[in-house]
């Protein structure tokens, strides 16, 4: 276990064959990477990740704009891949996953629905230990 | 609120380790039963093969859970529980009670003789439980499910293109199923037989499964790793078992009829005399490379064919799902008995209305309660599956649960017959 939670909530994820990679984003910001960074990225998205990682940016100025109304996730395909935002309700933040075009969405769905959990658990508990000491 | 003699809990584990696992899910699983448990029901998913090997999950567990205490379970492709769903790890149910009595059955060789299997079995849960005085049987089967057969030269693939002769394509899936025991799960035939030897036992059923490329699947008894078994956890008890099937599957306007069929009900070969995917195709309006190795979790799951599938059952249009393409044959997950047929369709709202239609049929206050769920509600469902489980947890009203998801689920009463279906939800509440 390393000493950032969320990071080890996303090593977590990324032992799962069919993520690729994965990270807590907003625009123009990479929030929380996993321990290893980029370098913990599976070999096969590096060719394909500064594509990715730019049209990312598009994507989160609709969740800027429509987070507080609700939205709860997004998804865009490009080339051979999927990317997966998780919206932290309420925020202009989300937990992005990048997966094959072709892989089993249903049970990524659920691994990705608990990582979110998770990560907002840690975030509510660090708010009200500010709260707390405050 | 907990009947006195009776002590339930449920565990959960996310370790990555396969003993680690074991451990973990053996000290949480008991922690909360103040004893003992007369049974431990264990489902995990498939990874732990690949990380230590389900053997050492076993072994995990056995290193916290007394020798003695018999244990059942397998391979599926997620779970739920009072804890949350998930599509990774590994869930425990144990029961303690001091009026209940309990038998463990095993049977062999599920795919090539599934009628022997559960002789075995039977006899086994009869040997322990005909002399229990106890009012209520009970049995929970966990039975191997269906893989992708193994057809040489191809290999094992979920869409054999037309090029042998069919003919030559049947030998080389009989050769499969009966020798390599890689096929059909034929678990409908293995609750038909048990329902003829025990009538008058409730049951539950599930095949258990991997994660999706149904390559390999595997049963627990005890400290060991099964293949092509059956494992069925048997109890005589004073509690009252609840058992009820639901799929909620909408009927479309495509019917037609099955004009040549396998010998044993498991095979298309034609529909409306014509070949069958060809036919098949044709009355879905679909192209022929719309259905490939690809798309298949995507189409297929979604328009299932409707028929019957057990003589005991009233169900007209149980659903079946296309297991594999052999040229122009359907080898469908379980057998279809009646000659007319459809095309049944469902979309995310009946998925999750099936589930209240189950529960509210069972006007009752359960105590703990055991779900087979079809793997490919799961799959449709992905993260909304926490609405099937929210709505399970609210029922259950703190209450100890745990749905597993599998290939090929059931129920049986007395009074409602055996249901076998595809693309179900099957509860069995306790209370």
């Amino acid at each position: 276990m390393g000493e950032d939670p969320i990071a080890d909530i996303l090593d977590d994820l990324l032992k799962l064959d069919d993520i690729l990679a994965c990270m807590v984003a907003r625009q123009n910001m990479i929030s929380v990477m996993p321990t290893a960074g980029t370098e913990g990225f599976k070999q096969e998205i590096y060719e394909t990740w500064d594509i990715i990682h730019s049209a990312m940016d598009d994507v989160f100025t609709v969740i800027r704009e429509y987070s507080q109304a609700g939205l709860t996730e997004m998804e865009f395909n490009l080339q051979n891949y999927e990317a997966l935002f998780y919206v932290f309700p309420d925020t202009e933040n989300a937990l992005v996953a990048i997966v094959p075009s072709l892989s089993n969405r249903g049970l990524l769905a659920v691994e990705m629905e608990n990582a979110r959990r998770e990560i907002i658990s840690i975030l509510n508990k660090g708010e009200q230990e500010q709260q707390v000491s405050v | 609120m907990l009947n006195e003699s009776v002590k339930v809990s449920v565990g959960l584990t996310r370790e990555w380790d396969a003993r680690k696992a074991g451990k973990d899910i053996a000290e949480k699983t008991l922690e909360k039963l103040d004893g003992t448990p007369d049974f431990f029901i264990l489902f995990s998913t498939i990874h732990y093969q690949d990380h230590g090997g389900l053997k050492e999950l076993l072994n995990g567990i056995y290193e916290v859970l007394p020798k003695e205490v018999p244990l059942v379970g397998g391979t599926v492709k997620g779970f739920s529980n009072n804890y949350g769903c998930y599509a990774r790890g590994a869930t425990a149910l144990a029961v303690s009670s001091d009026q209940m009595d309990v038998a463990i059955g095993i049977g062999h060789n599920t795919k090539r003789n599934p009628k022997k299997a559960t002789e075995k079995c039977v006899q086994m849960i009869k040997e322990k439980l005909d002399n229990s005085t106890y009012k209520n049987g009970f049995l929970l089967n966990i039975i191997s499910g269906s893989e992708i057969p193994n057809i040489p030269p191809i290999g094992r693939k979920k869409i054999i293109e037309p090029g042998a002769a069919p003919n030559t394509l049947m030998k080389l899936f009989s050769f499969s199923q009966k020798t390599l025991q890689m096929g059909a799960a034929r678990d409908e035939e293995i609750m038909e037989e048990m329902v003829s030897l025990m009538p008058d036992f409730s049951m539950l059923s599930g095949g258990s499964l991997d994660e999706g490329s149904g390559f390999r699947n595997f049963q627990f008894h005890n400290g060991e790793v099964l293949k092509n078994a059956i494992v069925t956890l048997g109890i005589k008890t004073d509690l009252d078992p609840y058992v009820k099937s639901t799929h909620n599957m909408k009927k479309t306007d495509i019917e037609f009829e099955i004009t040549k069929m396998s010998k044993d009900c498991r095979i298309i070969h034609e529909i409306n005399g014509k070949p069958a995917l060809q036919e098949l195709l044709r009355l879905l309006n679909w192209p022929k490379n719309f259905l490939n190795e690809e798309t298949w979790l995507k189409t297929t799951f979604y328009f299932p064919i409707g028929g019957k599938c057990v003589e005991q059952s009233a169900d007209e249009n149980s659903p079946h799902v296309i297991g594999i393409i052999l040229g122009e044959s359907l080898l469908l997950t379980c057998k279809i008995i009646s000659s007319h047929a459809s095309i049944l369709t469902i979309d995310g709202k009946r998925l999750l209305d099936a589930v209240d239609e189950n529960l509210s049929y069972q006007n009752i206050s359960p105590i703990f309660g055991l779900i087979s769920s079809c793997a490919t509600r799961l799959e449709t469902l992905g993260n909304k599956i926490y609405d099937v489980r929210d709505r399970i947890d609210s029922y259950m009203d703190g209450n100890p649960f745990i749905v597993f998801y599998v290939g090929g689920e059931s129920t049986y009463s007395l009074e409602s017959g055996l249901d076998y279906a595809n693309m179900s939800f099957n509860a069995a509440l306790f209370a």
